[in-house]
């Protein structure tokens, strides 16, 4: 049986980014197929009529005049502290109560010197809590001058947990997006979307229906790049077959949920939603 | 290779741009603004957000210019990283209004059943690309337009040198896929 290269190695092979061992191999091959060759021929063309277009399109794009002006405006306030920095942390189980107490007595004492007070203040973020669905842990996220209540599920399928990978962007001084994930370790995910801000006030177009008494819209099988992109390679991790994305608003803030469940399945976990637990002090 | 871009900016300006030397710093952001506008440009499609990416990309640079190591890699690569991730995070903060413009776009198409609508090659091609992911369209302009290496493009984009492959290859045939849609080759026999 003759053992066609796959295209990635045609490829590379085109490219002469294989080693001088398989592109020998490729190359006998190919002198003796015609089916790799016109493979081999229609990558070229097509790559060809890639790169001219690329060219064409970017040939005239270039910074408009006054570049360096607006970004030279902002640099002297950058170097001095940033201080909207978004921090999150993620605990699997609860903190040992003595470990609280001590660390409500030390900034207690740091409280009563104003000096320290001042810093300390400055350091003071919003908490919220809650439960995992499983009763394993509790998740947590702190952030600095957040300002609204995160959303998240109260129920997912077994085999789920969280996946510590909690994140809160500060997305402009007015926009603000904090992301939940959880999944089962395997091929299955649901992502949590909390979001605030002017770029998050309408309903996108889609489905119609109601989640948690509120109308809310489907989409599916949506763009997931954007909102599985993370620093783990998400979309290689997840069986992406079979996604919905779920969108609705709480008050002012935006809940998406994204998922590959069945529907009926996803639409379980978006109606189990509720507001994480707030605290306002230093310790969840 | 596109460009004469030095892939590593003189030390010395790294070094003033350090101190608060923005005269240098300046010499900086001239010498690599191209590369990241027309990143940003390619990966995004227009010049207000490639606009919007070149301003938050060389803030994101004057911050942390003391993270960037030369023993570790060209001045570009860093650049590259930070241009592609900034386009990535533009898109996710952007992704209904991207979204409803391909929904525009489908409506378009759809409304216009029945009529004659000649596509050339090239407005395929553009089609295909604006519908390419956003990873697999960073391997692309990475590869098409900058003429980066496998190599190159992995240390780039911090992905191992297989997934450069792959990528690659799941993006010509998207590509491939969309130039050969029987629509698309319909539309080019009635242009004919």
């Amino acid at each position: 049986m003759i053992q066609h290269p796959e295209k990635p190695d045609l490829l590379a092979y085109l490219h002469a980014e294989v080693s001088p061992s398989r592109k020998q191999l490729i190359q006998s091959h190919v002198a003796g197929c015609a089916r790799c060759q016109t493979e081999i021929n229609r990558l070229s063309s097509l790559e060809t009529h890639l790169q001219n277009h690329l060219h064409s399109l970017a040939e005239s794009a270039s910074p408009g005049e006054g570049a360096w002006e607006r970004i030279q405006l902002k640099l002297p306030d950058i170097r001095q502290s940033n201080k909207r920095l978004t921090r999150g942390v993620q605990m699997r189980k609860a903190v040992p109560a003595a470990f609280i107490a001590a660390i409500f007595l030390a900034f207690s004492l740091l409280l009563a010197v104003p000096a320290a007070r001042a810093q300390v203040e400055e350091m003071l973020i919003r908490w919220f809590r809650a439960e995992l669905p499983d009763h394993s842990g509790t998740v947590a996220w702190g952030g600095e001058n957040w300002p609204f209540t995160p959303y998240t599920i109260t129920y997912f399928p077994e085999g789920f947990k969280s996946r510590g990978s909690t994140s809160g962007i500060l997305e402009s001084p007015d926009n603000f997006s904090l992301t939940l994930t959880f999944d089962n370790g395997k091929d299955h995910f649901i992502k949590v979307i909390n979001s605030q801000g002017t770029d998050h006030t309408r309903l996108p177009q889609g489905e119609h229906l109601t989640i948690a008494g509120q109308p809310a819209i489907l989409v599916r099988s949506p763009d997931l790049e954007p909102i599985l992109f993370g620093e783990v390679n998400d979309l290689e991790n997840y069986t992406v077959h079979e996604t919905y994305l779920l969108t609705w608003f709480m008050e002012d803030v935006q809940i998406e949920i994204a998922a590959n469940f069945p529907l009926e399945e996803v639409i379980g976990i978006a109606g189990s939603i509720e507001p994480m637990e707030a605290s306002d002090t230093t310790v969840p | 290779m596109t460009g004469q871009t030095q892939s590593t900016p003189p030390l010395s300006l790294i070094h003033r741009s350090l101190i608060g030397d923005q005269e240098a710093f300046e010499q900086i952001f001239h010498a690599y603004k191209n590369l990241v506008y027309k990143t940003a440009f390619l990966m995004l499609g227009n010049n207000e957000d490639a606009e919007d990416i070149l301003q938050s990309v060389f803030i994101r640079v004057y911050k942390s210019l003391d993270t960037y190591d030369a023993s570790k890699g060209a001045f570009t690569t860093w650049l590259y990283r930070i241009t592609v991730n900034h386009c990535h995070n533009f898109r996710r903060k952007h992704r209904f209004t991207l979204l409803s413009f391909t929904r525009q776009l489908e409506n378009l198409m759809v409304s216009q059943t029945g009529v004659e609508k000649q596509f050339a090659d090239n407005d395929a091609l553009e089609h295909a690309l604006s519908n390419l992911g956003e990873k697999l369209r960073a391997v692309v302009i990475l590869r098409y337009y900058w003429d980066m290496s496998y190599a190159e493009i992995a240390t780039s984009l911090d992905i191992p040198l297989g997934t450069v492959k792959s990528r690659l290859s799941q993006a010509l045939i998207k590509l491939g896929e969309a130039m050969d849609d029987p629509i698309t080759q319909n539309n080019k026999e009635m242009a004919k």
